[in-house]
C-alpha cells in the first residue's frame, strides 16, 4: 500500500532538515482513516442495499439466498421501457440545465451584465425553494386550460389557454430543467470566477474571436466543473420523483423512480428486493458515467490559479449586457418568483389553489407559529442542518484533497464511494441508511439523521470542491512544504483560504440539502425527531397544503437565514487581517 | 319450586355477572396503572398528524397522565422502518392506525397482538356503525376497528350537469363519460383499488374495461384531485373519501361541483387499529385503543370535516359528507375481512395487466 509520504509529497521536516517525528502523521492517517469513513457511510448502507437484492425478505427478517429479485426485474419488459422513458427525459433536461447554468455563470462571472449581485442572489435563492409545494404550484399555474398562466395567456391571446401543459414530456423536462439550473450555476459559477483573464486576453491578442476563445479557452478550462455537474444533473434526473410522480403519472408518463416506488411502496406488499435491483442498475449506469469523467480528464492540466496571481477581467458585451440581464431576470421571475407568490398566497388561502379575497384568512399561519411541534420540528431542523452541514464539509474537502492532490493508491476508490450515495436514488438509499444505522446506539437521535445527511451530501459536496482544487497549482503548497510548513498548516493556510469560497459555497449546498431533504429523513426521523421536510411532505400529501405552503415557507426562510448568516461570517473573515 | 329455581338462578346469573364486572373492573384498572407506570405511547398511522390526532392524544395525555408520541407515515415508510427496529431489537412503535386493509395485513402475517377486553368496545347500547371487534370474534387477528368512512362519486356541475350526469357506479360505463374521468391509480393501497375491486366482483370485466376506456387520467394525488374536479381540470373523480372531498366544502357557495352518493350503495371502508408485536408499551397502548372507542374521541374525529368515525351517536361537522353512516352500502359491503382484503389481493394481482392492456400504464 502506498504511503502518504510518496502520495502527498516530501515531508517538510526531511526537505527542511527538522528532525523526524515518531509515530505516524496526520497525512499518513488522513487517507486510510477518510476511507474507513466513508466506508461506513456509504459502503455499508449500499452492501445492506445489495444483500437486499439477493434476499427474500428484508434484512434483518427471516429470508433466504434469492436470484428472484433479479430475475423478475431483467425478465420484466416494464424495467427497460421505463429505464428508456427516464432517459428520454433525463438526458434533455440535463443539457438544458447545463446550458442554462453555463450561460448564466457566464454572464454573471465573465462579462459586464449589470446588477450581477442581484443576479447571483436569485438564482442562489431559487436553489432554496423546497421541491413538492414548487411542482404543486406549477400544477396550479400550468394545468391545461384551467391553469393560471393558462388562463391569462388565454386572455392575451386567443387560443392561448391550452399553450402551456405541465402533464407532458415538455413539462417534465423544462420544469426538471428549471430545478436543476440554479445547482448547476452554483458548481460552474466558482470555477468561472477562478478562471485566469489573461489567457483570455492572450487568445484575443492572438486574433482569437470571442467565441472562438470561448470554444478554445474557457470551456476546455471549465471541463472539469462541466462534468461534474452534468453528471450530477444527469443522475438527480434520473432520480428523480416528485415532478415525474405528480406531473408523469397523469399523462401516462412512467419513469425510473415511479416504477420503483410501485414496487416499495404502491403495493399492498412491498417488494424491497426488486426495487433495489433497479437501483443498483442505475448505480451502474452512474458508475459508468464517472469512470466516463476520469477518462476524459486524466492526463489533461486544468490549473489557472498559481502563484504568480491572477485577474479577473470581465468581457464587455456592449448592449448585449441588457439580454443577459432580462434573461436571467425572466428566468428567475418565471420559474422562481411566480411558483414562490403562488406558494405564499396559498399559506393565506382557505382552500390551496382557490385564490381570491373571500378564501384569504392567516389561520395557516397562526396554527403553525402556535403549535410546539412545528417549533420542535424548527429547532431539529436547524440544529441537523448545522451539523450535516459543518461535518459534511470538513469530510468532502478532505476527500477531494486526497483525490486530487496526492498519488494514494485507494484515491479513486474512495471518489468512488463519495459519489454512491447520489447514484442510487433516495427512496432505496433510504432504507439501505436505515437498515446499517438502526444498529447503531445513536438510532432514534439526531445525529443518526446528522450521519445519513452527511453522507447523502458527499458526492455534491466532494464534486464541489474537486473542480475547484484541480484549478489550483501544486506549487502554492510544495512551497509552503519547502519553507518548512507542516501539511497541517500548509493546509489550513494555503488551501483554506484558496478554497474559501468553494468551502462557503458547499456549506451553503449541505445546509441546503440537509434541511429540504425528505427521502433519507423520513425514515430516520422518528417519533423523537421532528423535521420540517418530513411535515411539509405529511401535510401536503394528505390534504393540508395550505398549512404546508407555511412550513415551506418557513423552511425557505430557515435556509435564506442560513446563507445569509454564512456570507456574513465570511466577509468579517475576510476582512480580519491574516495572523 | 319452579319459579324459586327461576329465581335462584337469575339471582346467582346476577351474582356472575356482577362479580365478572367487577373483576373487569379491577383487571382493567390494572391495565390503566400499568399503563400509567409505562408513561408513554408512540402512536403510528398513515398520514400527518391532523387537527384530530393531535387533539385525541392532548385529551388522553390529560385524562391518564401517558404521553402520547405522534410517529405518522405512509404504510410503506412505517413497515421499513418497524421491520428494522424489530430485527435489531429497538421495536418503537406501540401501536398502528391505518385503513383496514393494512391492519389485515398486520394480522395476517401475526404481526399484531392481543389487547384484551377493552370497557369501551363492549360498553352496552353503542350504535356502532361496525361492531369495532368483528375481526377480533370471527378468529381473524387482533384488529380493532376504530373508524368507518365511505367514498363516493365527485363530479363538475360545468363539465357534467346533474341532468345527465352519473347517479352511480354502474352509470360510469357509459360512454358519453369518455374522456371525462380522472381515477385514482387502481393499484396497491389507494382509493381506486377498492373502486376497482367492488366494481369488478359487483359487475364483472366487461363493466370494469367500459369505465376504464372512459378515463382520461389516472392520479396518485388523490388529494389534489377533488381540487382539480372543482376548478374543472377534469369532470368525474373516482374515488374521493369524504376525508378527501372535505376540503373543496370551505368553497364558497353555490358549489361547482357535487358528491354523488351512489345509488347502487356506497362503498364503505373501516379504519383499524393494532396493537403491535413487540410494542414497548403495551397497556398504554389498551388503554389508547379503548380511548379511541370513546364518544369524546370519536367526537373529536367527527369535529374534522369529513372525519371518519365509527359510532353513530357523534354529530358530524359537514352533514353532506356524512351519508356513509346511514347510505345503503355497495354490494357485498360492509367491508369484511374475508371480503375485503382478499378480494383487494386477487384485484391487485390482475391490476396491472390490465391497465396496461387499457393503455394507461407502462
Amino acid at each position: 500500500m502506498a504511503t502518504a509520504d510518496s502520495s502527498i509529497g516530501q515531508p517538510a521536516e526531511q526537505v527542511a532538515g527538522g528532525r523526524p517525528r515518531r509515530g505516524p502523521r496526520l497525512e499518513t492517517l488522513l487517507p486510510a482513516g477518510l476511507t474507513v469513513l466513508v466506508a461506513l457511510l456509504v459502503l455499508y448502507p449500499m452492501g445492506m442495499v445489495v444483500f437486499g437484492t439477493f434476499w427474500s425478505a428484508a434484512p434483518g427478517q427471516p429470508g433466504a439466498f434469492t436470484l428472484e429479485n433479479w430475475r423478475s426485474v431483467l425478465g420484466d419488459p416494464v424495467t427497460f421501457e421505463v429505464l428508456l422513458t427516464s432517459l428520454a427525459i433525463a438526458i434533455p433536461r440535463t443539457l438544458l440545465a447545463l446550458v442554462l447554468a453555463t450561460v448564466f455563470a457566464w454572464c454573471i462571472a465573465r462579462t459586464n451584465t449589470p446588477a450581477k449581485r442581484l443576479l447571483e442572489g436569485l438564482l442562489v435563492f431559487m436553489f432554496f425553494l423546497p421541491e413538492l409545494p414548487w411542482v404543486l404550484a406549477w400544477m396550479l399555474l400550468g394545468a391545461p386550460n384551467v391553469g393560471l398562466l393558462n388562463q391569462w395567456l388565454g386572455a392575451l391571446v386567443p387560443g392561448g389557454e391550452g399553450l402551456i401543459d405541465v402533464y407532458s414530456y415538455g413539462g417534465l423536462i423544462v420544469l426538471g430543467a428549471a430545478r436543476s439550473a440554479p445547482v448547476l450555476f452554483l458548481f460552474i459559477h466558482p470555477a468561472l470566477l477562478a478562471m485566469d483573464a489573461t489567457l483570455e486576453e492572450a487568445a484575443r491578442m492572438a486574433g482569437a474571436s470571442a467565441w472562438c476563445t470561448v470554444w478554445r479557452i474557457n470551456f476546455p478550462l471549465l471541463l472539469p466543473a462541466l462534468l461534474a455537474s452534468g453528471i450530477l444533473s444527469f443522475v438527480v434526473a434520473m432520480e428523480s420523483f416528485e415532478i415525474p410522480q405528480l406531473l408523469g403519472t397523469p399523462a401516462n408518463i412512467f419513469v425510473f423512480t415511479t416504477r420503483i416506488y410501485d414496487l416499495a411502496y404502491g403495493g399492498h406488499v412491498a417488494n424491497f428486493g426488486a426495487a433495489m435491483v433497479l437501483a443498483l442498475i442505475l448505480l451502474v449506469l452512474t458508475g459508468s458515467l464517472i469512470v466516463v469523467q476520469w477518462r476524459l480528464l486524466r492526463g489533461r492540466a486544468y490549473t489557472t490559479v498559481s502563484g504568480r496571481g491572477f485577474k479577473a477581467q470581465p468581457l464587455d458585451l456592449g448592449a448585449g449586457r441588457w439580454v443577459a440581464f432580462a434573461v436571467i431576470l425572466g428566468f428567475f421571475v418565471v420559474f422562481g418568483a411566480l411558483p414562490m407568490v403562488v406558494l405564499l398566497l396559498n399559506s393565506f388561502m382557505e382552500l390551496s389553489g382557490f385564490i381570491s379575497w373571500e378564501m384569504f384568512t392567516t389561520q395557516h399561519w397562526a396554527n403553525a407559529l402556535g403549535r410546539e411541534e412545528v417549533l420542535k420540528s424548527i429547532r431539529d431542523t436547524l440544529m441537523v442542518g448545522i451539523a450535516a452541514a459543518t461535518l459534511g464539509v470538513v469530510v468532502s474537502l478532505f476527500i477531494s484533497y486526497v483525490v486530487t492532490r496526492t498519488t494514494w493508491g485507494g484515491r479513486k476508490v474512495l471518489d468512488m464511494m463519495a459519489w454512491g450515495p447520489w447514484a442510487i436514488p433516495g427512496l432505496v438509499m433510504s432504507l439501505g441508511f436505515l437498515w446499517a444505522f438502526v444498529w447503531l446506539p445513536i438510532y432514534g437521535t439526531l445525529w443518526v439523521v446528522v450521519l445519513a445527511l452527511v453522507a447523502r451530501g458527499l458526492p455534491v459536496a466532494s464534486r464541489f470542491f474537486t473542480s475547484t482544487m484541480v484549478q489550483l497549482s501544486a506549487e502554492l503548497e510544495e512551497s509552503a512544504r519547502v519553507h518548512g510548513g507542516s501539511w497541517l498548516r500548509t493546509f489550513l493556510r494555503i488551501w483554506l483560504p484558496l478554497l474559501r469560497p468553494a468551502v462557503i459555497g458547499a456549506w451553503i449546498l449541505l445546509f441546503v440539502i440537509a434541511v429540504r431533504v425528505l427521502d433519507v429523513v423520513v425514515l430516520l426521523a422518528g417519533s423523537g425527531v421532528r423535521m420540517l421536510s418530513v411535515d411539509i411532505f405529511l401535510w401536503t400529501v394528505t390534504g393540508r397544503q395550505e398549512a404546508g405552503s407555511v412550513l415551506a415557507l418557513i423552511q425557505t426562510a430557515l435556509v435564506i437565514l442560513g446563507y445569509v448568516a454564512v456570507r456574513l461570517i465570511a466577509r468579517r473573515t475576510l476582512q480580519q487581517p491574516a495572523s | 319450586m319452579k319459579r324459586r329455581d327461576a329465581l335462584l338462578g337469575l339471582t346467582s346469573l346476577a351474582a356472575v355477572t356482577t362479580s365478572a364486572r367487577a373483576q373487569d373492573k379491577e383487571s382493567w384498572d390494572q391495565v390503566v396503572a400499568a399503563a400509567k407506570k409505562e408513561g408513554v405511547l408512540v402512536w403510528s398511522f398513515f398520514g400527518a398528524p391532523g387537527a384530530a390526532t393531535e387533539r385525541q392524544a392532548k385529551e388522553f395525555e390529560q385524562l391518564y397522565g401517558i404521553k402520547v408520541e405522534l410517529a405518522p407515515g405512509r404504510t410503506g415508510d412505517f413497515e421499513a422502518r418497524w421491520n428494522a427496529e424489530r430485527a435489531a431489537g429497538k421495536a418503537s412503535i406501540d401501536i398502528r392506525s391505518s385503513g383496514s386493509p393494512e391492519n389485515r395485513r398486520l394480522a395476517a402475517r401475526g404481526l399484531d397482538q392481543p389487547f384484551g377486553t377493552l370497557p369501551a368496545a363492549v360498553e352496552p347500547g353503542v350504535p356502532w356503525i361496525l361492531d369495532p371487534l368483528v375481526d377480533v370474534k370471527a378468529g381473524n387477528g387482533h384488529t380493532l376497528m376504530t373508524s368507518a368512512g365511505g367514498y363516493y362519486i365527485l363530479v363538475n356541475n360545468k363539465i357534467c350537469p346533474p341532468a345527465g350526469g352519473p347517479r352511480g357506479y354502474k352509470d360510469l360505463e357509459d360512454p358519453k363519460y369518455k374522456g371525462l374521468i380522472v381515477l385514482s391509480e387502481p393499484i396497491g393501497p389507494s382509493p381506486g383499488s377498492r373502486w376497482a375491486a367492488y366494481a369488478w366482483k359487483a359487475y364483472g370485466d366487461d363493466h370494469l374495461r367500459k369505465v376504464i376506456d372512459n378515463v382520461k387520467a389516472l392520479t396518485r394525488a388523490e388529494i389534489e384531485a377533488p381540487k382539480q374536479i372543482a376548478r374543472g381540470e377534469y369532470g368525474i373523480f373516482i374515488h374521493p373519501t369524504q376525508v378527501g372531498a372535505a376540503d373543496i366544502w370551505k368553497l364558497p357557495k353555490p358549489h361547482p361541483f357535487r358528491l354523488v352518493v351512489p345509488d347502487d350503495g356506497v362503498m364503505l371502508l373501516f379504519g383499524g387499529t393494532s396493537l403491535l408485536k413487540d410494542a414497548p408499551h403495551p397497556n398504554a397502548a389498551r388503554v389508547f385503543m379503548n380511548y379511541a372507542l370513546t364518544k369524546s374521541a370519536q367526537q373529536i374525529n367527527a369535529d374534522d370535516p369529513g372525519g371518519p368515525f365509527i359510532r353513530r351517536d357523534v354529530t358530524p361537522k359537514v352533514p353532506e359528507l356524512a351519508h356513509f353512516a346511514t347510505a345503503k352500502p355497495f354490494p357485498n359491503n360492509p367491508d369484511t375481512y374475508e371480503f375485503g382484503s382478499k378480494l383487494f389481493f386477487e384485484w391487485s394481482a390482475k391490476a396491472e395487466p390490465y391497465l396496461r392492456a387499457a393503455g394507461l400504464k407502462k
